[in-house]
């Protein structure tokens, strides 16, 4: 706890960033205000409209229940960066009306509004405007900054508000109150020095160093550790972050029945359903990569358990390296298992910051990795569903935009669907080298491998890959391309 | 038990747990909830609690049980 004056020379209590802040103010040090890395937009779009002024006035409530959503940053000699809670919003919640342009034109319009730069210091981070578009529908768009809140935080706090607006207008009852960010702030900075980051450390330093060193696998038809084994045969790492981190975004949706089937066969078998995806992740890189059994990626963990973790707002994550060594004859739904197996035991650890991770990950790479050097080709992120509450006359749909850059070359996020709960698998990529083409036959294998588990857990590996093998026809469209 | 539902009270938002809840469709428990359930299982109450027999009770009531014979 700090006493900070201000430049206009009021007094706050401050505090230190955590560590996935830390993670997050380096990231955009480095990349700088022409890839805006810190922000997260979105929109929120209500068929049927909305009484824009009732919907304002609760946004408004839900700012005040959220302390991260009036949270503020200052810069600092000694901490570089400290932040502070403002006890009033000073945001000014516009409604703005696009109801004259084409719905997809709007939208872009907002997509280019969320890869605008957001000023760090001293002053409002987050925006909020209300909009009219064409057709009867109104959206809530949010451009948040990812030091304050991320995608889990962003969604319980649009619950929060839809859950007030509809007490406003419809008498339902009033949400359950949000929870304080400060205690749960200070037990992450208590964590720093502590004996469990120590634990944390030795954990993660003998499970990457006692193993066997792990392989690279690419979701690149053209392999990079392929390419890279033309000068040193014995690399089993590869250098894939050269590229400019500008980035895409691809989305492709598996029906509602599809990911029914996915979801009854988790529950009837007592599957997680984060492994189930991690299974099919994991399989289609094997199938990228000549049915390698040893597959690791990065999972990027949320690490919000409790209800006071999952109710004051910030932002929660990290990124683990999870790898999978899945014999041939093994059962799809004993891999499930464990995957399953690997994961609790990551989550038990899982409050090391990603820097100590690297560090401990190269104590026992090779003498010629370079810093960025890595066997991990992509970083997934599982969201489990949460309830969202329909404000308008049909299911209302949650957009998220890109903000253009990327900090690793392929992120995949997994998320339901809010109109019918299927899931919708979201590839945020970097653009060079361009991986379009490589990413739908990707899908089509990742999304045979998870239908396949569902229709038949007892299905093997063996059987699986031979069935999902990328055909000489794949192949060659990547070569006319 | 009072401890348990203590404990629970905190990983989930309800107002109270009856025996019957189920841990993913009533309580919203994800995969990493329960991780950490268990270990502040483990580390309030004592007792050791293996995710495998974690799994094996689908109830809340259940748990109990299984908690019992420890």
């Amino acid at each position: 706890m700090i006493e900070k004056i201000l430049p206009d020379g009021s007094k706050v209590t401050a505090f230190p960033i955590s560590i996935p802040q830390q993670f997050m103010f380096f990231m955009s040090a480095q990349y700088g205000a022409k890839y805006p890395v810190n922000n997260i937009g979105l929109c929120c779009f209500i068929h049927g409209g909305a009484d824009l002024e009732i919907l304002r006035d609760a946004l408004y409530e839900a700012i005040s229940r959220c302390d991260t959503m009036r949270l503020r940053f200052t810069p600092d000699e000694k901490y570089k960066i400290l932040q502070y809670i403002t006890p009033e919003t000073e945001m000014n919640i516009d409604i703005i009306d696009m109801s004259d342009i084409p719905l997809e034109e709007a939208k872009l319009k907002l997509q280019s509004i969320s890869r605008e730069d957001i000023p760090t210091y001293n002053c409002e981070i987050h925006k909020i405007s209300l909009i009219r578009f064409k057709g009867n529908t109104d959206g809530i768009f949010m451009r948040l900054h990812h030091f304050a809140m991320d995608a889990y935080s962003t969604g319980v706090f649009l619950r929060d508000a839809s859950e007030i607006y509809l007490h406003k207008t419809k008498g339902t009852a009033y949400p359950k109150p949000m929870r304080p960010y400060l205690p749960v702030l200070l037990q992450e900075l208590q964590y720093i020095n502590s004996p469990q980051q120590t634990e944390d450390k030795d954990y993660w330093f003998r499970s990457l160093s006692e193993a066997d060193e792990p392989v690279f696998t690419d979701y690149m038809l053209d392999n990079r550790l392929t390419q890279q084994q033309k000068k040193n045969p014995s690399q089993r790492f590869a250098d894939i972050h050269s590229g400019s981190p500008e980035a895409g975004t691809l989305i492709f949706s598996m029906s509602e029945d599809e990911s029914k089937r996915i979801l009854s066969v988790c529950e009837e078998k007592q599957l997680s359903v984060c492994a189930f995806l991690s299974m099919g992740l994991r399989t289609a890189l094997s199938v990228f990569n000549n049915n390698e059994t040893d597959v690791s990626f990065k999972m990027i963990v949320n690490r919000r358990g409790t209800v006071a973790e999952k109710k004051s707002g910030g932002i929660r994550i990290n990124y683990f390296p999870m790898r999978s060594i899945i014999p041939g004859d093994m059962k799809f739904a004993d891999a499930v298992n464990e995957i399953s197996l690997i994961q609790n035991d990551i989550y038990g650890h899982c409050s090391l910051s990603f820097w100590d991770m690297l560090i401990e990950r190269h104590k026992s790479m090779p003498s010629d990795a370079k810093p960025d050097s890595t066997y991990d080709s992509i970083g997934l992120s599982y969201q489990p569903p949460t309830e969202h509450i329909q404000l308008g006359s049909s299911p209302d749909e949650v957009i998220w935009f890109n903000n253009g850059a990327s900090m690793i070359p392929l992120y995949l996020t997994i998320k339901h669907r809010t109109t019918d709960g299927g899931f919708d698998f979201i590839f945020e990529y970097r653009k060079d080298p361009d991986p379009v083409y490589d990413l739908n036959i990707f899908f089509t294998k990742l999304r045979g491998a998870l239908l396949a588990g569902a229709e038949d857990p007892d299905i093997t590996a063996h059987v699986l890959l031979k069935q999902l093998k990328i055909t000489d026809e794949e192949r060659k469209g990547k070569n006319n391309g | 038990m009072d401890k348990l539902n203590e404990i629970l009270l905190n990983y989930a938002d309800v107002d109270e747990i009856p025996d019957s809840a189920s841990f993913r469709k009533d309580l919203g428990l994800s995969s990493f909830d329960t991780a950490c359930l268990i270990t502040e299982i483990r580390t309030v109450m004592g007792i050791s609690l293996e995710p495998a027999d974690f799994i094996k009770c689908k109830t809340v009531g259940a748990l109990k049980d299984y908690l019992n014979t420890k």
